[in-house]
């Protein structure tokens, strides 16, 4: 057998401030040529920090203190500076989640590529060009030549993405590290990137080392898997035996919340389906954008109608930019509609009644307030009485199941799971009869995410309060949801149940479909069944 | 906040605080009053029986020190009172209400602030009696515009996130919202103008009492002390012109330091003392 592109063997990392604590300890693991090795785990568990640490890129006040790293055979730990310059530059590419932060603002795509063409080849600046359009293309990013010409700020985050892939892909590496490259996009976005990474294997043969936390993207793309914990190695092994025979207690944890993500919701079946709670007819909203001569108006949601009846999960998905936010925005009353019109049992709207979770809680806070203020918040203004306010405070929370110890602390120290719960908790103070949820799961690991769908499901069948969820996470709404809407461009395209969904005959709905992930290893399928399936659903 | 940053601090606070005693204790510590005219003892320099020398007209300078320097601080403070208050207001309401009124609203803004503030505090001057208040309210109707400005900006960007949205969601009402939320986050801002407002107050009293047309010449102040000192200063009496000078700078200087401070008191919990954010 040939000798592993990459080996690392009893790393161990700690903190220069805490020596007895050690962030990372005795991490084992070999990457062999062709492998796509992913590295799964929560929050905190050390994943990031184990690829910083595979190149000697540590950040400050932490050092490797036993342990040693070899790429191609060549100790990382040991090697002169100017040949792990040359070694890594050329040989291992990097794709990280944030695409804005990896580009300079002040200069052409183009200008990215040049520069590290001149820096590592010998190449002529036409061809450097010609070679970089050529990998934009493989990319399968439209108008290479306008997109090599461009600034990052003017690309779409998926855009930027696969460029950055394309720049980490153009030395030709060995190894490829990806750290949740896929996190901060759209479904549909992410099957493609995962698409193109794994083609980009098959056809050069080079490794991916690919960190990430859903264990969707695993179950996509892996071949050998390992679970982290705590900066420990809790288990590692081939991908279809970790979904069937999980050893450690963790991973089976992991793989019983991602059950539970898909499976969730299937068991609530429609109840009140015949009292109409919430009514939106032909409701249109635009925003104009202003140029420099003239005023472009850009239509976010075009005539939409949809009925949400008591008691009732309802589902609104669709790619970014489709218009859910900005109809949930009018649902909410923070924008009037310039046509059409939204009833509540018949009426307008009562404020109280409707309450709203933000996808990012902690934007959602006064930064200056602690929970318990922000929670009690609603009462201020609903109900005078001071003892009746605390009392309903404790409610809501035991309700979220957060801990009162959280009260006296702000938003920012919390962990994002209870930062959720603290949202949530807010909104429920209200009893509201209609809870909109605007990708409630986005910042969420997947065991809170699971958790918190399980929260949601309690208080919907206790409460019998209806839920509006809004994503573009189709197996989460899928999972969850009585009827799911799919809006495309503005336009609520259809209405159905998940079945409907699944089977939908609509070419937008279909795309959105065509991406969701594999759900366990031996489903996936072949390249070139997804193959005809992409084309199908681009050319018809 | 670096251990030489509070040392500073620290010793602007002592200054401040000796200033206030000093000045508000100022009848037991003179033996003669501000303005007790001795035309025996003409530019005398400092000496056992005048502290601090005396000036042209033989009045004792330290008294004056710290009688003026009652005027001096109160005018500071009461100006920036003034116009803080009118600034913070005029702003919250522009960038709250936004839309025609808030147009309208800073073009007022833009208007007033092509006038020269001093021109302005002189030709209004004459529909007003001289005193202090006077030159109180003069000087804060003169210097909110740019206050205005400042925390409109911030209103404008403030009401837009989405804790504000959020709190509008569980029933807050456009007082609520303002008040509760919005106007909270702009304190660093209010805390560093109205600072910047004492030293601006001081330093414009200062100018127009120089200029003789600010506090009435019968009353004592830091500004009407360097009423025409340039000559004296030329034929060797620096000290008419030196006390009074370092008095104001340095409270000045003590005013911008505390202000620095509060600035990050103010701050976000999560950046209290920190300086790399």
């Amino acid at each position: 057998m040939k000798d592993p592109i990459l080996s690392v063997e009893n790393l161990s990392v700690r903190a220069e401030a805490d020596p007895q604590n050690h962030l990372l300890e005795h991490i084992n693991f070999q990457i062999n040529e062709g492998k796509i090795v992913t590295v799964i785990g929560e929050s905190g568990s050390g994943k990031s920090l184990t690829s910083k640490a595979l190149l000697d890129l540590l950040p400050k006040g932490i050092r490797l203190s036993t342990g040693s790293v070899h790429f191609k055979g060549n100790n990382v730990y040991t090697m002169k500076s100017s040949e792990k310059r040359q070694l890594l530059g050329t040989q291992i590419g990097f794709v990280f989640q944030d695409t804005f932060g990896s580009f300079d603002p002040m200069r052409t795509i183009g200008q990215h590529f040049t520069e590290l063409f001149s820096a590592h080849t010998t190449l002529s600046k036409q061809e450097a060009k010609k070679r970089s359009i050529q990998l934009l293309e493989q990319m399968l990013l439209p108008q290479p030549d306008r997109i090599y010409s461009s600034y990052p700020e003017e690309l779409s985050g998926g855009m930027r993405q696969r460029v950055q892939l394309a720049l980490a892909l153009s030395l030709e590496p060995a190894l490829l590290i990806a750290d949740e490259p896929t996190t901060a996009l759209d479904p549909h976005i992410q099957a493609e990137m995962l698409h193109l990474m794994k083609e980009w294997r098959n056809r050069t043969g080079g490794s991916i080392l690919l960190i990430t936390h859903d264990l969707g993207v695993v179950a996509e793309m892996a071949d050998e898997v390992i679970v982290m914990k705590d900066g420990h190695i809790v288990e590692s092994s081939q991908v279809d035996q970790l979904f069937s025979a999980p050893a450690h207690p963790h991973t089976m944890s992991l793989l019983y919340h991602y059950h539970q993500l898909l499976e969730g919701g299937q068991q609530s079946e429609l109840r009140g389906l015949n009292r109409p709670l919430l009514t939106v007819k032909q409701t249109s909203q635009t925003y104009s954008k202003r140029h420099l001569f003239r005023k472009e108006e850009v239509e976010a949601v075009k005539q939409a109608s949809l009925t949400i009846h008591k008691n009732e999960i309802f589902g609104l998905i669709g790619a970014s930019g489709s218009g859910k936010s900005t109809l949930s925005r009018l649902l909410l009353h923070l924008e009037k509609p310039i046509a059409g019109e939204i009833n509540w049992y018949g009426d307008t709207p009562v404020r109280k009644g409707i309450q709203w979770v933000h996808q990012d809680p902690i934007a959602s806070f006064d930064p200056r307030w602690t929970v318990e203020q922000i929670i009690g918040e609603g009462a201020d203004y609903w109900n005078q009485n001071p003892q009746e306010k605390h009392s309903k405070i404790a409610e809501a929370v035991s309700l979220v199941g957060l801990d009162d110890k959280f009260l006296p602390l702000f938003p920012y120290e919390l962990s994002g799971g209870m930062r959720q719960r603290v949202a949530l908790a807010r909104a429920l103070l209200l009893d509201p009869e209609l809870l909109i949820l605007d990708e409630p799961f986005a910042s969420l690991d997947l065991s809170s995410q699971s958790r918190m769908l399980g929260l949601l499901q309690h208080i919907n069948e206790t409460r019998g309060t209806a839920i509006l969820f809004i994503s573009h996470d189709i197996r989460a709404a899928i999972a969850m949801c009585n009827r799911i809407a799919v809006m495309a461009a503005g336009e609520l395209i259809e209405t159905g149940t998940a079945e409907d969904v699944l089977h939908s005959t609509m070419i937008e709905t279909k795309r959105l479909v065509s991406s969701i992930l594999t759900t366990i290893p031996r489903d996936r399928k072949s390249d070139y069944e997804r193959e005809r399936e992409r084309d199908y659903a681009y050319h018809t | 906040m670096k251990w030489k940053g509070r040392h500073i601090v620290t010793w602007s606070g002592f200054y401040l605080l000796l200033l206030a005693i000093l000045t508000a204790t100022a009848p037991f510590l003179t033996f003669y009053g501000p303005l007790e005219v001795n035309l025996d003892a003409v530019l005398e320099p400092p000496s056992a029986s005048h502290l601090l020398g005396t000036d042209e007209l033989g009045r004792d300078i330290w008294s004056r020190l710290l009688y003026g320097g009652r005027v001096s601080l109160t005018v500071g403070f009461a100006a920036m009172l003034v116009s803080l208050f009118i600034g913070v207001s005029y702003g919250a309401l522009s960038g709250f209400i936004g839309g025609m009124v808030d147009r309208f609203l800073m073009r007022v803004v833009d208007t007033l602030l092509s006038l020269p503030s001093i021109i302005v505090i002189i030709g209004l001057q004459v529909f007003f009696p001289k005193s202090m208040l006077t030159i109180m309210l003069l000087i804060g109707l003169t210097s909110w515009m740019p206050i205005a400005r400042l925390i409109r900006a911030e209103v404008l960007s403030l009401k837009g996130e989405i804790f504000v949205q959020a709190s509008a969601v569980v029933g807050a009402s456009p007082h609520h919202l303002l008040l509760r939320h919005v106007l909270p986050q702009t304190m660093p801002t209010i805390a560093v103008m109205a600072i910047g407002g004492v030293s601006h107050a001081i330093l414009t009293e200062s100018t127009l009492s120089f200029l003789g047309i600010g506090i009435p010449p019968h009353e004592a102040s830091w500004g009407n002390m360097l009423t025409g000192v340039q000559t004296y200063i030329l034929s060797g009496g620096w000290w008419v012109a030196l006390f009074p000078g370092i008095c104001i700078t340095l409270t000045v200087l003590a005013v911008t330091f505390i202000g620095d401070r509060m600035q990050d008191r103010f701050a976000l919990p999560q950046l209290k003392g920190g300086e790399s954010i």
